[in-house]
Parts: structure tokens; sequence; C-alpha cells
């Protein structure tokens, strides 16, 4: 369903666990313009002194378009203090951060998030309404808002439930409402914050299909922070393993499997077992 | 109906309906309260009198639908003023530091101080007459609905406005399409608080500060010792508040449909 994702990688065998690459001068704007993200040595201190704590110590990282990116760590690895500095919802205390070649200095239509809880939606509001939040916020025409919306709609799979309010629909329906509100806004990158985490088994993997698909028809760049390790590897171009107390990252994997996925396959299994292990 | 629902219809009626039997029997029958407590007949026949007229004499006769009329327009003066007034001061309080800061110290000064002990400031401001009324009414349900106002503009979920800021909204949409919606049923208590002691206030407002209306009718019937009328005006009164209450919890469900939805 989902083997048409485009993988902008060369298909050869590249080093799994690979150094930091180049991304920029000093102070100018990012050298690798091909780079849809570009972090260079982000650093995140909470609090001072004698109780600081180090959430992130000089991460760096560069993402390219389209690409599928998994970060797979433990709880309070700092990997969603990452994702809400690239949000732009927290700032960082040293290091860059450079989304399309601007930098990161607040929250953006054009950086979707899609929170761990389905209840960030607006339960005032029907499925429909929810979708058109932004674009009503933009001021856009009636007409756009429509077609947009009855687009989005028909991307997520959830055009008979658009006059639904969230708490009608399933956990896993919420979350697609929840990717089809920020999809429908001209998104350039997509933040997924462990959006299945609270699903069960079966309609998380089914909702990890449907991400695929969904992310590949839409062209989003996407950053999907999980500690779930088999879907971190089924759902990503390249694996990103972080570790905490300071939170960095660790290793990086580049997964070559074709799609879609078979996670009970032998070479999913050597994947699962080299993440395992670096996770410690 | 169902068996059922009859038997439940009986078991709600059954404790009214012996308090009246009773009631007619105590004084009827037995003379209890000493002439002052009319029989719940003689209520019904003061009522008919007082809404309908029947051609009587009485003073009172064909003057009731007068004093609801007058009685529930400053209710609903009064009642309106502090819903406006309780709402937006609720959400900038509730929504902004510094207008806390200024506004909190004062609403939590004047909250404790019961609204009757306003009574001759409203006299010496408004005078007698129905502004004293409105405004004695606006004051005391003014509380109750900036009071839960600030509660629900405070407890916004954080998620929601983070999503509200990363699909774009700039604080009037924020504070129209998500704050104002956030607090909604919060909001409502505060208003069925608030209309709750409207009826209250509005009563306590005419006995001792308007010429007119029901809560004047019922003080008045005292000085001519006619406790039939006084029981017919207490009537009104609870039917009215019951009414007002009934419309605006009505008016709650429908605007609370997404918070009570379920599966359907």
């Amino acid at each position: 369903m989902a083997s048409e994702l485009p993988s902008v990688h060369a298909p050869v065998a590249a080093a799994p666990v690979r150094g930091q690459r180049p991304a920029s001068s000093e102070n100018g704007p990012p050298l690798a313009a091909t780079d849809l993200v570009v972090i260079e040595n982000l650093c995140r201190t909470y609090g001072a002194g004698t109780t600081a704590v180090r959430a992130l110590a000089g991460v760096t990282l560069n993402i390219r378009p389209r690409e599928f990116v998994t970060i797979l760590g433990p709880s309070g690895c700092g990997k969603s203090t990452l994702l809400n500095i690239l949000a732009g919802f927290d700032a960082p205390t040293s290091g860059r951060v450079f989304v399309g070649g601007e930098r990161v200095t607040g929250p953006s239509p054009a950086r979707g998030v899609v929170f761990q809880d389905s209840a960030a939606l607006f339960p005032w509001l029907t499925v429909a309404r929810n979708i058109q939040f932004g674009l009503r916020a933009g001021g856009r025409s009636a007409e756009e808002i429509r077609e947009r919306t009855s687009k989005v709609l028909k991307l997520v799979g959830l055009r008979e439930f658009s006059d639904k309010f969230p708490k009608q629909l399933s956990g896993g329906m919420r979350q697609l409402v929840a990717i089809a509100r920020v999809l429908v806004m001209d998104v350039q990158l997509l933040l997924l914050d462990e959006p299945f985490a609270a699903l069960d088994a079966i309609s998380r993997q089914h909702m990890q299909e449907q991400l695929i698909d969904i992310c590949s028809k839409a062209g989003t760049t996407n950053l999907f922070i999980t500690h779930n390790v088999d879907e971190a590897i089924y759902l990503g171009d390249r694996l990103l393993v972080m570790s905490g107390r300071p939170g960095s990252i660790k290793a990086e994997i580049e997964i070559l499997l074709p799609r879609p996925r078979n996670i009970a396959s032998i070479d999913f299994n050597a994947l699962r077992g080299k993440a395992l292990s670096l996770l410690g | 109906m169902r068996t059922s629902d009859w038997m439940r219809l009986a078991r709600r009626l059954a404790v009214p309906a012996v308090t009246v039997v009773l009631w007619q029997v105590l004084v009827g029958v037995f003379g209890w309260g000493g002439g002052f407590v009319p029989t719940p007949i003689a209520v019904v026949e003061t009522a008919g009198v007082w809404i309908f007229g029947f051609g009587s004499s009485d003073r009172y006769a064909g003057t009731w639908l007068n004093a609801v009329i007058t009685s529930s327009q400053r209710v609903f003066g009064g009642f309106l003023v502090a819903s406006a007034v309780g709402i937006v001061l609720g959400m900038l309080v509730g929504r902004s530091k510094i207008v806390a800061d200024y506004l909190d110290p004062i609403i939590q000064l004047l909250r404790p101080v019961p609204v009757s002990a306003w009574v001759p400031f409203s006299l010496v401001f408004f005078g007698i007459g129905p502004a004293s009324a409105v405004f004695l009414v606006a004051l005391g349900a003014f509380f109750p609905v900036v009071m839960n106002t600030i509660s629900g503009a405070r407890h916004v979920s954080e998620l929601h406005l983070r999503s509200a800021r990363m699909l774009g909204a700039q604080p009037w949409f924020a504070a129209m399409r998500v704050f104002l919606p956030s607090s909604l049923p919060s909001i409502l208590v505060g208003l069925r608080l608030g209309l709750g002691l409207s009826w209250v206030l509005l009563i306590v407002a005419e006995m001792v500060a308007v010429k007119s209306g029901l809560g004047y009718e019922l003080w008045n019937a005292y000085y001519y010792a006619r406790m039939d009328v006084i029981v017919a005006a207490m009537v009104t009164i609870g039917m009215l508040g019951f009414l007002s209450d009934a419309a605006l919890v009505a008016l709650s469900s429908r605007l609370l449909v997404w918070h009570e939805a379920t599966d359907q």
C-alpha cells in the first residue's frame, strides 16, 4: 500500500551509524540547501546552577525533504524537548534550528504537530470544523476552505465522519483528524509526538500503515517520535536512537527495507535486535 | 407510558400531595396558624382572582400578570448586565496575569459582602425605583458569573493553546474560538447560579426599594394581613425561578452537545 513512498536516498548500503554532516557556516544560513530541517548543536537546559537539567546536549540533525525520520528513545531522553523546539513551543538554550531555510522562532502552520493526546482536538468542533480551524484562523475564502477540507477528508478516509464530534470517534480516528487538521495547511514538516501511544496494538498497526500511505500521498517530511522499537523501524527511512541525561543522538540507522515492511521478517528482526542493543 | 413510568410519577408526586392535603386538614379542620395561615384551597381561589380578576373588587384582582412582567424584566435586565460584564471580565482576569493583578483583589474583597448590604447605597445612587432593583440583581448575579468564568478561562487546556498557536490563530481568534468555547461549561454553571440568585435579590430589592413587582406585592400584602396573597406570590416566584432555570438548562444542553456527546 505504501510501496511507492519515495526514498530520496540512494539505495546503497550506507554506513548505519554516520557522523555529523557539516551543515552550515558559522553565522550565515545553512549551506546544505537540500535539507529541509537543519539542527545545529542544539542544547536545552532547564533550570540553573546545581539543579540544572540538561534535556538536550549538542544535537545535530539534518532531515531531507520527504524523508521519514523516526526518533527512538526511553522516556525522559529529551525527544519531546527536541520536537517542541522544532515546533516552536520551546526555545533552545544554544544552537540553531532551521526549517525550510528559515530560523524557527515560534509555532507556525508550516510545522504541523500531532500530539500524543488526541484531546488536543477541539472537542466543541465537529471533525470538519476541527480540520478547518487553521484555514479559518488564516482567513481563507469559503471556497478554498470547502475544497481543502473535502480533499483532506478523502485523504484520511473520514468523509462520512465530518459532522461527528471528536468524542464520537475512536482513538485512531481522532488521531487521523489531528493529522488532517495540519495536512490541510501548507505544512512542510509533520511533527508526530508518539501519536499512537494510547492505541491498542491492532489499531496501532493499522494506523501506522495509514500514516505511511497518507504521508506519501501528501508529500510531507516527517519526524516521528516513539519509544516503540517496532514502530520506529516500521515507519522510518532513517532511525535515530536517543539516550538521555543529557539527551543526545546516540546512533543513526538507515532503514533500507522495502515497503510495505513485514515486522516478522528476518531483516526486520535484525534491525530490531540492533535498535534494542543500542537502547541498552 | 409504561407501568414503571406511572409508578415513578406516583412516587414523585406522593410527598407534595401529602403535604398539601396535610396542610389543608391542619389549617381547615384544626385551625393551625391562628387564622394567619391560608388553606391551599383559599390560596388557589386568591390566585385565580389575582390572575384573572373575575370581576372581583379585591384590590389585587387582575394585577398578577403586570407584576410578573415587571419583575421578570428586572431579573432579565440585571442578569444580562451581570452576564455580559461577568463573562468579559472573567475571560480577561482568567487569561491575563496583569488584568488579574489589577482586578482579582477588588473582586475577592467585594465578593463576601452580601448584596443585600448594598441596599442603602443602591437607594442613594438609584433612588426608589426599578433601577435599584436592576442594580442589585446585576451585582448579585455578577459574582458567580465572573468567578466561574475566571475558573473556566484558567483551565483552558495547554494542548488546545498549543494547537491554536500551531495552526496560526491570532489572539482575538483564539479568544473567541478557543478560550470562550473551552470555558463555556464553567460559564454556564456560573450563569445558572447567577440566575438563581437574581430572583432572590429581585425580591429583596422590590421589598425595600421599588413600589411595584412581585416582591413589593408580597411585602405589601403583609401590611394588609393578606397571607393568601403572600403564599400565591411565593408560589409564583418559585415557578418563575423554576421556568427560567429550565430555559437556561435547555440552552446549556444545546450549546454543550459536544460536551455530553457519546457514541451516537
